[in-house]
């Protein structure tokens, strides 16, 4: 996985939350990497009685190992069968295909 | 933590105006009668101690601890300037403030004691107010000054301590990340910089005509590479030897790794025997880009998809060690690669992508080291990759020199 680079971080990634019923629903924008982890994780963290959880990609353009090792955090905390992500971009998709997450997430 | 490699260790810096301890102000002056007056107003709310001249200032500063000094400019012997550079050069990193006074109201002066290092100053007759109030302001200053500088010496230490564990990380992961037999022929291996520390891992071992390798790529680098890059390979290099097959390499490393590791570390990796008696790989994906297998025409024959998610996130019994096997013929070649290679980006943001190494690699092979049409294509896209890219790439050829290599390992050493 590259580095995640800074010059290409500060192009902005956010990372926001919203809680609907007992569903979550985190939108990661832009490059979801590293420098999304305090982020990633206070917006999953922000409603503690969540049941379900939504990651919407579809703002993201782009992610590294980082992001998946986030995305497992998530899934280790909530289970598997709670963790949807949703609205990937076909270079996002690529490269939650080649891990294989579809095994791992409910992936649509 | 030994500290022996520390460049510097945390000083204690004296506290300007700890709590319970009042702010000492040294006054200098020649005249008593100033000094005592100047002393009056003060010793309200500071400690004062005085000095009738700018050598005895000097010294007092030297050995006694002092948070602010009242300098007169105009004394006989070492005047206010001379004594005020003194002082400050002996204070080194601490800001020891100085305030300058005068009888004379010249612009000259003035300028002339800021200029040397005086941090304010004051016209006599002085007004207790105005004393006051640049006493208070500069020790503020001064207090501030010191957390900063403390902050900052502790930030150098914390800075050096992780620096030095990275290059502790950084050594151990090179020796153990990069391992086995790299000398055969028609066996390409390309890392950007073997001493990057980059995460990735390639691992080679032999068995009769069969090639095993394992070319990874932890998530994260440092310190969680080298961390994960022992266990791996020890299991593949133990499991190796005593004659564990593929699969059992497989099973076992993707249980360890899921033993040892923090859920989000992990390692994406594509495990391969290269059988060249039988003419086959067997590959087992997970987390890699397709492997690609070309036919003795050039052109892709197989690509060898990442079939499971990387080792460590699942556990054992979950795994699954279903293995591919294509076959490898004489004259066919293998190239897999870590993702930094298909995810190198033009300026424009365009990914190299996996099209463009597959079209780089295929056609009929016009030298042996066949990857550099791949490096001349990325060159060409988006110019040569730097130590900022995490690029592995390793190929192989079905050559009658690479059997006959395997082949000679085999036989006990000849004598004479």
């Amino acid at each position: 996985m590259n580095h995640p680079r800074p010059s290409d971080s500060r192009a902005g990634s956010h990372v926001n939350a919203m809680m609907k019923g007992s569903t979550v629903t985190v939108h990661v924008m832009g490059r979801f990497d590293f420098n999304c982890h305090p982020g990633f994780r206070d917006a999953c963290e922000m409603f503690g009685e969540a049941q379900d959880y939504v990651v919407d990609l579809s703002g993201t353009e782009y992610l590294d190992s980082s992001a998946l090792g986030m995305l497992l955090v998530l899934r280790d905390q909530v289970g598997s069968a709670n963790v949807r992500i949703v609205n990937c971009r076909p270079a996002v998709r690529r490269i939650l295909e080649i891990a294989n997450f579809g095994s791992l997430f409910v992936l649509t | 933590m030994n500290r022996q490699f520390l460049p510097e260790a945390v000083a204690v810096s004296p506290a300007i105006a700890g709590p319970g301890r009042r702010p000492v102000v040294l006054v200098v002056d020649d005249e008593p009668i100033n000094r005592a007056l100047i002393k009056g107003l003060l010793q309200d709310s500071f400690e004062v101690v005085d000095a009738s001249g700018g050598a005895e200032a000097v010294e007092r500063c030297q050995n006694e601890l002092v948070d602010l000094v009242v300098m007169d400019i105009q004394m006989p012997g070492m005047n206010g300037f001379e004594a005020t550079r003194r002082i400050k050069g002996d204070a080194d990193e601490r800001f020891l403030p100085v305030i300058m006074m005068t009888a004379s109201n010249e612009d000259r002066l003035l300028g002339e004691g800021l200029v040397r290092g005086a941090d304010d100053f004051l016209l006599k007759p002085i007004s207790r107010v105005l004393l006051e109030a640049k006493v208070g302001a500069l020790l503020r200053m001064a207090e501030v000054f010191r957390v900063l500088r403390d902050q900052n010496r502790e930030l150098t230490v914390r800075r050096a301590e992780a620096e030095r564990d990275y290059q502790i990380a950084k050594g151990v992961f090179n020796r153990v990340a990069k391992r086995g037999r790299f000398d055969l022929p028609d066996l390409l291996m390309h890392t950007v910089s073997l001493d990057s520390f980059n995460g990735d891992v390639v691992l080679t071992a032999t068995a009769g005509s069969t090639l095993r390798m394992l070319v990874g790529d932890f998530a994260g680098h440092g310190l969680s590479a080298a961390v994960g890059a022992l266990p791996a390979s020890d299991v593949f290099y133990t499991m190796s030897e005593q004659g564990a097959s593929l699969q059992e390499v497989a099973r076992e490393l993707n249980g360890k790794l899921h033993r040892m590791f923090p859920r989000d570390l992990f390692l994406s990796v594509c495990l391969v025997d290269i059988d060249l008696a039988g003419e086959r790989l067997l590959v087992w994906n997970g987390g890699l880009p397709d492997g690609l297998v070309f036919g003795r025409d050039g052109a892709v024959s197989h690509r060898l998809a990442s079939r499971h998610p990387p080792m460590g996130i699942l556990p054992a019994s979950q795994v699954d060690t279903t293995l591919v096997a294509v076959p490898f013929p004489a004259g066919a070649r293998f190239a897999i690669f870590t993702d930094g290679l298909a995810e190198s980006r033009a300026p424009d943001g365009d990914m190299f992508g996996m099209e463009r190494i597959e079209q780089a690699l295929s056609g009929p092979v016009v030298e042996r080291d066949w990857s550099r049409a791949l490096w001349t294509a990325h060159d060409a896209f988006r110019g040569p990759l730097d130590a900022e890219d995490d690029v592995t790439f390793v190929g192989l050829t079905h050559t009658p020199e690479l059997v006959a290599a395997l082949a000679a390992r085999q036989l006990p050493p000849r004598n004479g």
